[in-house]
């Protein structure tokens, strides 16, 4: 496998980015926002508040990075995941059109959103 | 284990596609971000969430013990030992997480 990731260093870059990225944000998010505070754990912050932290433009950067390049990162894996795992090889087109396309859409939704917000 | 650490990349994923419906929420105004917190709120997606968490620290965790091997650090001559690379980036996942706690919780 190592070999094949060698040839394809543009994705790999985008797997790797994307893979660091998503070690070190995302738990926080998952905590915050879907256990914590569901939980009453910590007070969230009321929308306006929210609203204008999302807004600021570092805010949406880092949010159409992290969402974009975990996205890709997933895509690579998991191209990897179905044809190595479970002997998908001669389907590779599809699959990976299937993967990027959807990391593709993901990033286009995420910079729609992000420069409407 | 390593088709566990394979899959983690579908929980990523799922965040990702989880922020793009938070993103949403925040941009269609207060009555849509009230909804998705109601949601977030159902025992149901408290479930969930805690898979994903689950999954994502797993990724975390498999990916910074695999930060020596795919990253050489040295200081003047010396390489900088593997353990020591781990370590640093968990210490800074602790210092990025509480960043973003304290940036969001004091928004």
């Amino acid at each position: 496998m190592s070999a094949k990731r060698s040839n394809d260093p543009f994705w790999w870059t985008l797997f790797g980015a994307g893979g660091t990225l998503s070690a070190f944000f995302i738990p926080v998010h998952v905590l915050l926002f879907g256990i914590a505070i569901p939980l009453g754990w910590v007070i969230a912050p009321d929308y306006e508040s929210l609203l204008r932290l999302a807004q600021h433009p570092i805010s949406r950067i880092y949010l159409f990075v992290l969402i974009t390049f975990s996205l890709f990162h997933w895509a690579h894996r998991f191209r990897y995941t179905l044809y190595d795992g479970l002997m998908l090889k001669h389907l590779a087109i599809y699959i990976f059109t299937f993967c990027y396309g959807i990391a593709l859409a993901g990033t286009l939704i995420a910079g729609y959103l992000v420069w409407m917000l | 284990m390593f088709i566990v650490r394979e899959l983690t990349s579908i929980f990523v994923a799922a965040y990702a596609v989880i922020l793009i419906i938070k993103l949403n929420a925040l941009r269609q105004g207060p009555e849509a971000w009230e909804a998705l917190i109601a949601t977030f709120s159902t025992p149901f997606s408290i479930t969930m969430h805690l898979l994903i968490f689950v999954f994502v620290l797993y990724h975390t965790i498999t990916w910074f013990k695999l930060a020596p091997s795919a990253m050489v650090v040295k200081v003047g001559k010396r390489r900088v030992p593997g353990s020591a690379i781990i370590a640093g980036n968990f210490v800074m996942w602790i210092l990025f997480s509480a960043a973003i706690l304290w940036i969001i919780l004091g928004a």
